[in-house]
């Protein structure tokens, strides 16, 4: 039976950016793997990482998939260091995923910051994922950058989770 | 069900991108007394481009032009052919299949398997045939052995002095062609061999074969492809030679693409007129302002040249200028007719230029009143609401040759659980932006 992997961004539906630069991962590092099957949950900001209709997202999904399911939370570290908002925030969608389960891939300081190794504006972000996949910058990726088990400038444990679905190529 | 030929199973190996062998199944796994496939006489393969839904459609064609036809593996064209859907990797295969006949007083359960392999010489060769009598109905009865062929000698076949005879007959002859197309050659066949069992089971084994019916989407023909290779591959100092056959069979090639132009053996032609006339009523279910068909027939020996004229209010029109749609439905008018009447029918791309509303139309209608077995391939999930309360009916081949049965599973309904990637092993993973850097270039 196929196995479904459920990927939570802190992105929407529109711009889809930081699904877009996962889904690259995988596929640059990961071999093939038809057992399973991968699908973006799009959380609209980390703030909604436990509003009730995400949770009823996620469980809708694992209601109807007929075999098992797995959730990822992709989560930007952003000013974890400097505001206490912030860490407080991080730290409770931390202990929301141990608590249910769910694995946690952290982005130091945000997602662009680790793909393109500097942060970008906001308005500027649907269209650097753009260039990003077209200018297949994912092949210029140093490998050790999404490998760290800390937070790390410009850094991400997102293949030590992923490690975890898919062989590697 | 007034068929006496029902296919149960199909296991293939070897064909086009078919590396491990693929099993499909028919009907249920017993077969007693009540047999009845009623509730199983349509079957629906679905996949995602390139999984390997037309190298089943293939491999029954194939099946069936070794059982039916004695030169097949001695034309060229068709060698040619053979050479490129036999799997690259593997270089050999199989086909298999297991037959239920009822001949009225008997029903039996034959299994008929044939190897092949591309050789060295870069031809295509029969390497081992064998068929099989099932004792009894259930699955895990033993099956006796009708015939066997192994390295183009008959290895078994009746009693020792029926396969001495057969087996001289046969000599050297069976890695080119199949055990049957050897002895319908034979001029003399003493009686006592043809009363004999094992004699009339090979011989509903060919009434199988005559029973099928396959039709290959034109993309896969593959008709044009000796052509092309000829082409490609004539030196300089052969064009004198070769230059006159080739524009002969070009010729040929492009009158038969008219499509349309027949040969019918002059004593059939009643039969033809009437089927042309069914065919006209069938067409203008879909297109009501269609007013006739006309046959426009041409003497030519002992058959009649015949090519179809679409007649409208206003004007008529050639069949080859009418839209490709209806051109597709005319084909499947044949296929479809002899589906309903009892035959075998194999379809490609069953969907390709027909309407949703339509296809639904004609699966609904074999799943009401068709009298023979239908199986086809499709991309279009439309006819997966009327076939999921067949049995059996919706099966899905993955990209790594494994294929899966439609089960019920909760309210989940077979077109959203394809579409979300619910199937074993085809999830679907694609998105929009894969394409990204690919279409329209890169921006380096």
């Amino acid at each position: 039976m196929n196995k479904q992997i459920l990927l939570c961004v802190e992105t929407n539906k529109k711009a889809r950016t930081d699904y877009q630069y996962i889904v690259a991962t995988i596929k640059r590092f990961y071999q093939n793997n038809r057992k399973i099957i991968y699908k973006p949950i799009f959380l609209d900001s980390k703030t909604k990482y436990n509003a009730k209709d995400k949770i009823k997202e996620i469980s809708n999904h694992i209601k109807e998939f007929p075999g098992e399911t797995s959730v990822i939370y992709f989560i930007d570290v952003d000013d974890y260091d400097i505001s206490y908002e912030t860490k407080v925030l991080y730290d409770s969608i931390k202990a929301y995923c141990d608590k249910n389960e769910y694995d946690f891939v952290f982005f130091t300081k945000d997602v662009e910051d680790v793909y393109w190794g500097k942060q970008v504006n906001n308005i500027e972000k649907v269209k650097k994922v753009e260039e990003f996949k077209r200018k297949q910058l994912m092949n210029e990726i140093d490998e050790s950058c999404l490998r760290v088990d800390e937070h790390k400038i410009h850094c991400s444990n997102i293949l030590n989770i992923l490690d975890k679905y898919w062989g590697r190529k | 069900m007034d068929s006496k030929i029902y296919i149960l199973k199909l296991k293939i190996c070897g064909i086009k991108n078919i590396e491990r062998p693929i099993e499909i199944e028919f009907y249920k796994k017993t077969i007693n007394r009540d047999f009845n496939p009623d509730k199983y006489k349509i079957k629906a393969i679905y996949g995602e481009n390139g999984s390997g839904k037309t190298a089943i459609i293939s491999s029954v064609k194939l099946l069936q032009n070794l059982l039916l036809n004695k030169s097949y593996l001695a034309d060229t064209d068709n060698q040619n052919f053979l050479i490129e859907i036999v799997n690259k990797k593997t270089k050999k295969g199989f086909v298999q299949c297991e037959v239920y006949v009822d001949d009225g007083d008997e029903k039996y359960v034959l299994d008929y398997y044939i190897a092949f392999e591309v050789r060295e010489d870069n031809r295509f060769y029969i390497t081992a045939e064998k068929l099989k009598l099932k004792n009894g109905n259930y699955s895990k009865n033993k099956y006796s052995i009708i015939y066997e062929t192994k390295n183009g000698s008959l290895v078994k076949f009746g009693d020792k002095k029926m396969h001495d005879f057969f087996k001289e007959k046969s000599q050297n002859l069976l890695d080119k062609q199949t055990f049957f197309t050897c002895i319908v050659d034979i001029k003399f066949i003493p009686k006592e061999f043809m009363n004999n069992k094992d004699f009339i089971m090979l011989f509903l084994l060919f009434i199988f074969a005559l029973s099928l019916l396959v039709s290959i989407d034109e993309a896969d023909n593959h008709a044009d492809y000796g052509l092309r290779q000829k082409l490609q591959n004539i030196d300089e100092g052969d064009i004198e030679k070769t230059g006159l056959n080739l524009i002969n069979q070009i010729n040929q090639k492009i009158l038969s693409a008219k499509g349309n132009e027949m040969l019918i053996h002059k004593s059939m032609y009643n039969l033809y007129e009437k089927k042309i006339f069914r065919m006209y009523l069938f067409i203008q279910i879909f297109k009501p302002e269609l007013c006739a068909i006309e046959i426009e027939k041409k003497d030519y020996d002992q058959y009649y040249k015949c090519s179809l004229k679409m007649v409208y209010e206003e004007y008529s029109l050639d069949q080859e200028f009418e839209s490709r749609g209806i051109k597709k439905l005319m084909n499947l008018f044949h296929y479809l007719d002899a589906a309903s009447d009892g035959s075998i029918v194999f379809i490609d791309e069953l969907d390709s230029n027909i309407n949703d509303v339509y296809l639904d139309k004609i699966i609904e209608f074999f799943v009401y009143y068709g009298k023979g077995q239908l199986c086809f391939t499709s991309h279009n999930l439309s006819p997966m609401s009327v076939l999921k309360s067949n049995k059996n009916a919706i099966n899905f081949i993955s990209g790594i040759n494994t294929v899966h049965t439609w089960t019920t599973c909760g309210n989940l309904s077979p077109e959203n659980a394809y579409k979300k990637g619910f199937i074993e092993d085809s999830p679907f993973n694609v998105d929009a932006s894969d394409f990204l850097g690919i279409l329209g270039g890169s921006d380096e």
